[in-house]
């Protein structure tokens, strides 16, 4: 256990890396269903279009701590000095990388499952970018120093997001357990 | 007399010799009940994006449906039957409820379902108390309708349950009592197929990676039963199993049940068997109408009478599977103690520059559906020639439960089942999936048949018009005679506008 302890970041690292990983999730999911919501309420009342931003906000909350939980997976099995060490830039880096690789594949993928190869060449690419990343910012200063600047103004989104992701779960467990 | 309180040896084996005879009892002894109760069963059958006009017995030059056409010798067949919606949202919330898209107000592609007001005006709540309710859609868009009615149903069969994936989460017993929120929630919006704005960025595409991935396998291991892809409702599924599937609900059935089986053939993606492949691409060809100006596809002709082709070969493929289905209903004598009903939510155009029915136009085609019905033990064909519509389908099921027709209802008692043939009925039809269900109908098109006549109004911003056609003198709506503006076409403008502006009324203020 106390080996497992050990290699878990700082709480501060950890709260300034969800703050990034929350921002980024439910901004999306928000920017996702105001695409849908004109032909929502088409359809539905004011509740029931509530109702489906709970569900939402309730799955963006539940994809946020999977999220942060994978990162403290990998921060754990991971060499201490590759992750853990500077946990709160990488792992935000390593965050937007995925975000930017989730969002080229979202553009591309239709209803035809692209060649594999192609999904582990832009795997590959991701992942070497990171590792590109980790080094620029173990070296250069000033661009870990705006990282973390950005990533400290993040973390008001989860004082913001997190209860809007409890209060989804409150909605969805009350209309499921009527 | 004291009795006595305690067992003794001889007496428990009395008992359980007694016992054990009673096993063999159930095979040699009828339930009482069934003795009791006459009620016969009622099945629906609904087939998805049925035309009637792509039947032989309706007049079509391909024979596309041989089995159910056999089957139609001992049964009614309704020869100018029309669904009041044009998709399957408003079509089968029609023929569920007996009322005009209008009043039940599921317009929209979506899961809304009915609204409140008329939730509980609908076929499954009116047998609850005389039959054992089975509902099955394999359409996502109607099992709206019966997760709305999820109360009156005994059985609900999932939508998936006889496809070769499971794509959705709302048929999980946990979103039961919320399964269409979480329809909206997670198929229009968590995870969009197909479009790449799934609201969750890293398991939406993970999710649809996984599930592109299952069909890839799917794909090679049927590709040699099926050349243009395997027939795809969502969720991919074998004809095969699907009427193995419906077959399996019917058997073991209570008496008296009611029962709902809406499945998705010839619904498009039109994948004809491989056995049909090609049956129809010599001898008759469609006659080429001209594009409308409404049309959205804007479809070549040589497309439309490949796309008409693969939607005939597909009836042939889903009818020799059927065959199967109807055997069934013979030997296990179903079809002496039941209504039988195959009919559609809506029906499907090939001209015009449009493909399926994702259209505002309204034509012959694509709202003249097929109404065959058999009752307990027909042996004769009987033809009925009225007009009849989708809203009359529960006033005659309230009829065969022996309950009086519901106040509410739009439609009428069938012909032919007690009900009288009205030649001068007006029949309404309508697309309005542009419009807001709690909105006067401003983005609209409404039809009138009457009297061999259609008047169909186009009801737009920008684009209001009429178009009027004598279906007698001109059965295919190609010369629009309402600039000439004969008496009839004036008299039922006034009727429609009329109607238009009574159901508009509600929702003005």
């Amino acid at each position: 256990m106390t080996f497992l302890f050990n290699r878990f970041p700082k709480r501060e690292e950890i709260l300034s890396v969800f703050g990034g990983v929350v921002f980024i999730v439910f901004s999306w999911s928000i920017r996702g269903f105001l695409y849908i919501f004109p032909s929502l309420i088409l359809r539905h009342s004011v509740g029931e279009t509530l109702s489906v931003l709970c569900y939402m906000l309730a799955f963006s909350l539940f994809e946020s701590l999977f999220l942060i939980g994978g990162e403290l997976l990998v921060s754990m099995f991971l060499p201490r000095k590759w992750f853990l060490e500077g946990f709160a830039y990488k792992g935000f880096i390593s965050i937007l990388v995925f975000t930017i690789a989730m969002i080229v594949l979202k553009n591309n993928l239709t209803n035809n499952l692209p060649p594999v190869n192609i999904l582990y060449l832009g795997f590959a690419i991701a992942i070497s970018f990171i590792v590109v990343m980790f080094f620029l910012l173990d070296k250069v200063a000033v661009f870990r120093k705006t990282l973390l600047a950005i990533e400290e103004r993040l973390q008001v989104f989860v004082y913001i997001y997190v209860p809007l992701g409890i209060l989804g779960i409150v909605v969805v467990v009350f209309r499921n357990l009527r | 007399m004291k009795l006595k309180n305690k067992i003794s040896r001889r007496d428990f084996l009395k008992v359980s010799s007694l016992a054990f005879s009673s096993l063999l009892a159930p095979p040699i002894i009828k339930p009482i009940s069934e003795f009791l109760d006459d009620t016969p069963n009622i099945i629906i059958l609904v087939f998805d994006a049925w035309s009637a006009n792509h039947m032989q017995m309706y007049g079509y030059p391909r024979l596309t449906m041989p089995n159910l056409e056999q089957f139609a010798q001992k049964a009614t067949v309704f020869h100018k039957h029309y669904s009041a919606g044009t998709f399957t949202v408003p079509g089968t919330a029609s023929l569920l409820t007996g009322l005009y898209p209008w009043s039940h107000r599921a317009l929209n592609l979506g899961y809304s379902g009915i609204i409140k007001e008329h939730a509980a005006h609908q076929a499954f709540a009116l047998l609850e108390d005389t039959h054992s309710i089975y509902g099955y859609s394999q359409n996502r868009y109607a099992d709206v309708f019966l997760n709305q009615s999820e109360k009156y149903l005994n059985t609900h069969i999932s939508s998936g349950e006889f496809s070769l994936e499971r794509r959705y989460l709302y048929n999980w017993p946990l979103f039961k009592n919320d399964a269409n929120m979480v329809l909206e929630s997670f198929a229009e919006n968590i995870f969009q197929f197909g479009y790449g704005r799934d609201a969750s960025l890293f398991f939406g595409s993970a999710f649809r990676l996984w599930k592109l991935r299952e069909r890839v396998i799917n794909t090679y291991q049927y590709d040699d039963l099926y050349p243009l892809g395997i027939p795809d409702s969502t969720e991919q599924f074998l004809l095969s199993d699907l009427a193995d599937g419906l077959i399996s609900i019917l058997d073991g059935l209570e008496k008296p049940s009611f029962v709902y089986l809406h499945v998705y053939p010839p619904h498009d993606p039109y994948r004809p068997a491989k056995k049909f492949f090609g049956e129809f691409s010599k001898g008759w060809q469609p006659k080429k109408k001209p594009i409308h100006p409404l049309a959205e596809e804007k479809a070549p002709f040589g497309d439309l009478v490949k796309q008409g082709q693969y939607y005939d070969e597909f009836l042939l493929s889903w009818d020799e599977e059927l065959k199967r289905f109807l055997e069934y209903l013979e030997y296990s004598g179903l079809f002496e103690n039941s209504y039988i009903m195959f009919t559609s939510d809506h029906g499907e155009l090939f001209e015009r520059g449009e493909i399926g029915h994702d259209t505002p136009l309204i034509f012959e085609n694509l709202i003249h559906v097929p109404l065959i019905i058999s009752k307990p033990g027909q042996i004769e064909r009987e033809d009925v020639n009225a007009y009849t519509s989708s809203l009359d389908v529960v006033p005659t099921l309230a009829a065969w439960a022996g309950k009086p027709i519901p106040t509410w209802v739009e439609g009428k008692l069938l012909p032919g089942f007690g009900g009288i043939e009205d030649p001068e009925r007006s029949i309404f039809a309508m697309d309005a999936k542009q419009n807001s269900s709690f909105a006067p109908l401003t983005q609209a098109t409404i039809s009138l048949t009457r009297m061999k006549h259609r008047l169909t109004y186009y009801n737009y911003p920008g684009n209001q018009h009429f178009e009027f056609y004598d279906l007698s003198e001109d059965p295919d709506e190609l010369e629009d005679l309402y600039p000439t503006m004969p008496s009839v076409a004036k008299r039922m403008r006034d009727e429609l506008l009329q109607k238009l502006s009574e159901v508009n009324r509600k929702y003005e203020n």
